[in-house]
């Protein structure tokens, strides 16, 4: 078996867009009666490949709408590819929204468990990381409290919390998640470092060069769902500047 | 998921199993082994009268036997109001060999009687055979005593007083047939028992030598989402009922509330026709508001996870699965105020009644498989959620639920038979209501119902659920 936890090959992702979402019966019925129905093909990824072996952090960048995303959201397994096939060894922890899964009436407690297990993690896990878990995120007073009466940073707390106990194997990360007040910023983005160089195999988008070139081995320029450049982090960096006249 | 807890899996299945077919055994009954006959011979609405037997006269009636036993036959007379004195006999007979006789005194007959014979064991062995039905009659008096009640019929004929007379007797025959099912029993489950052995031991196999296998496949899934799902149903649960005084009471309190309703509108209607109707009615709120409940919540399953679905790796199946759990559980809760209405309104509780779980279990797969087709149908059209709502009034209307089955006219007959939630829910009251075991068809029939709207289902939502992530 071959040391790349993650082999993208020439992956293609199409979205078939229409001017406007039909999503009804009736819709469909009468566009489709009156010759409208016209999808507009986007390519967000075209003919991508790359590999990343164990252990390695490869940093995806290019501009708004390059397919950097969409990238992760196929490596994750939430999309799957028009063409092309990816494979992927060892467990995914995608960290691309935090605490999607929560549940507003339910008690800081009882998202625990539940956002817990949408990431995948065990009960016992769980259990054991519950203490770990509180205490990080700073809400032990209003642990039992419904969560629609959180304040928003401290719901963006414990959902940072919950998702960054995991030991991945693969990490993805949609730019480092720097939440709350200065004070848990700095502690999040200190556990954020922590994970990442923490042997997990990570995935990184970012559109801040420095963390960038402070955390990645390889990095990956996409350009409008295209491979401009893929190669150690310095040339890539570099040529990347270049072309968007940003000054060293 | 270990090699520990397949085995223990597997074990616990084939242990369930060999249970299962050896209980079935005894509490299937004479249902198992017989069933009615489909030769019967129903009693035909009379249209006249034959002339009137007097003593001596020899009226026989041939007719092709079907039944392979025959419990019972009848054959009606009329007096004409005349108060004469004697006897009539019956007679079946094969050829010459007498199969059984009855001699019934006319003074204790009313105008029109129905005289029925039954044998004291079941005549078997007939089946095809030309049998004869003859009336003798005496009396002391040389005159008329009795007339037969007769029936136009084409291509029909009796003897009366040797002569051939058109039409036929008004007479009926009724027995049982044997079912092979139930004949060869334990030959069926021996051989079903060494397939899902086979089966098993397959499965095991190819599991300790890492191959491909869909049913380790699916137990390793349960064992790696189980968590998952059992938060996702306490989810369900608590947000359902979060904020609410009563809370899970309610789970008890709206299949009854429903009933009474129902009972107060539709007793006088039916209640006369339909033994134990409050049960009968219970039953079918609770088995139809299952359905209802659970494929409405799968329905917007996938779609009300849009944010989930579109951010988080998940089988999508879960979200279906875990609607489908937390409906079977309110269902469970629900099976509660109903044992006790059997108890408060006096319907004794025989063994046979814990079939009915059987019917209930193929309802819950059943529904996960329209749960399945309704919720991936969902996110590409909106409008099946307004649609199915009508869908369901429909359907409840198109079942017997509030009102018995046999007012049903006859043309229509076929929609109810094809009503799957009919046989789901029919066989269970016959289980919990009459304490007997349908017969063995209607097990395999309520099965196939449900595997068929499953395998539909999962078809469908595995076909679909890449396209999810693009159109939520």
């Amino acid at each position: 078996m071959s040391d790349n936890m993650i082999e993208v090959k020439n992956v293609t992702m199409k979205f078939r867009m229409s001017d406007e979402p039909i999503n009804s019966l009736k819709e469909i019925f009468t566009t489709a009666v009156s010759g409208k129905l016209k999808f507009n093909e986007f390519l967000a990824l075209d003919d991508v490949s790359f590999e990343l072996e164990k252990g390695k952090t490869l940093g995806l960048i290019g501009r708004n709408g390059a397919g950097k995303s969409t990238m992760l959201k196929l490596i994750s397994g939430i999309l799957k590819p028009t063409k092309g096939t990816i494979i992927t060894r060892g467990n995914i922890v995608p960290m691309l929204e935090l605490g999607a899964g929560f549940d507003l009436e339910l008690t800081g407690k009882e998202n625990i468990y539940l956002n817990g297990a949408i990431l995948g993690y065990s009960k016992e896990y769980l259990e054991s990381k519950y203490e770990e878990i509180v205490e990080f995120a700073e809400i032990r007073d209003f642990i039992d409290m419904p969560i629609r009466n959180y304040s928003s940073g401290m719901m963006a707390r414990l959902a940072f919390s919950i998702a960054s106990v995991v030991q991945p194997e693969i990490l993805i990360v949609d730019e480092i998640l720097a939440v709350g007040d200065v004070a848990f910023q700095e502690k999040s983005f200190a556990r954020m470092k922590e994970l990442m160089t923490g042997g997990a195999t990570v995935l990184f988008v970012s559109h801040d060069l420095e963390k960038i070139e402070e955390m990645c081995d390889k990095v990956i320029w996409l350009n409008k769902g295209k491979v401009v450049m893929f190669g150690d982090t310095d040339d890539v960096c570099n040529a990347y500047r270049k072309a968007q006249g940003i000054k060293e | 998921m270990t090699k520990e807890n397949l085995k223990k899996v597997f074990l616990i299945t084939f242990f369930i199993f060999t249970v299962f077919s050896v209980s079935f055994y005894f509490l299937g009954g004479d249902q198992l082994k017989y069933r009615n006959s489909s030769g019967n011979i129903s009693m035909p609405d009379a249209d006249s009268a034959t002339e009137e037997i007097i003593a001596g006269t020899i009226v026989m009636q041939p007719f092709v036997n079907r039944v392979e036993d025959i419990e019972e036959m009848s054959v009606s007379f009329a007096k004409l109001y005349k108060d004469t004195q004697g006897k009539i006999t019956v007679f079946l007979y094969d050829n010459e060999e007498l199969l059984m006789k009855r001699t019934v005194d006319l003074s204790d007959m009313n105008e029109t009687e129905t005289v029925i014979l039954r044998p004291d064991e079941p005549i078997s062995g007939r089946k095809g055979h030309m049998l004869a039905i003859r009336i003798y009659a005496t009396s002391e008096a040389d005159q008329g005593v009795v007339a037969l009640m007769r029936k136009d019929m084409p291509g029909s004929k009796f003897m009366f007083d040797e002569k051939m007379i058109d039409g036929t007797l008004c007479f009926s025959l009724t027995g049982r047939d044997e079912n092979y099912l139930g004949k060869y029993y334990w030959y069926i489950v021996a051989v079903m028992e060494l397939l899902l052995g086979g089966l098993l031991l397959k499965s095991y196999s190819d599991y300790l030598n890492n191959r491909s296998n869909l049913i380790v496949r699916a137990i390793a899934a349960v064992y790696h989402y189980k968590f998952l799902i059992s938060q996702l149903v306490i989810r369900d649960f608590k947000s359902k009922y979060k904020r609410s005084i009563l809370g899970v009471f309610w789970s008890f309190l709206n299949p009854l509330m429903t009933m009474t309703v129902q009972f107060l509108v539709f007793s006088t209607f039916f209640s006369s026709d339909t033994k134990n109707y409050p049960v009968y009615l219970l039953s079918g709120v609770v088995c139809f508001s299952f359905f209802n409940e659970c494929t409405t919540m799968c329905l917007s399953s996938v779609s009300g996870n849009a944010r989930l679905i579109t951010k988080v790796y998940i089988p999508k199946y879960i979200f279906p699965l875990a609607r489908t759990i937390s409906s079977t559980v309110n269902l469970g809760i629900s099976l509660v105020p109903l044992l006790l209405a059997c108890l408060v309104l006096g319907t004794v509780l025989k063994p046979q009644a814990i079939l009915f779980l059987y019917f209930v279990i193929c309802l819950i797969v059943f529904s996960l498989g329209i749960g399945l087709f309704l919720s991936a149908l969902m996110v590409f059209f909106r409008d099946i959620q307004f649609l199915w709502t009508v869908f369901t009034q429909i359907w409840m209307y198109a079942t017997p639920i509030f009102y018995p089955a046999e007012i049903i006219p006859e043309r229509f007959k076929f929609i109810v038979r094809l009503n799957p939630l009919y046989h789901f829910i029919g066989n269970a009251r016959t289980c919990l209501i009459n304490g007997i075991s349908p017969e063995p068809r209607a097990y395999i029939f309520c099965l196939l119902f449900a595997l068929v709207s499953l395998a539909i289902g999962a078809y469908t939502f595995k076909k679909t659920q890449d396209k999810f992530a693009l159109y939520l």
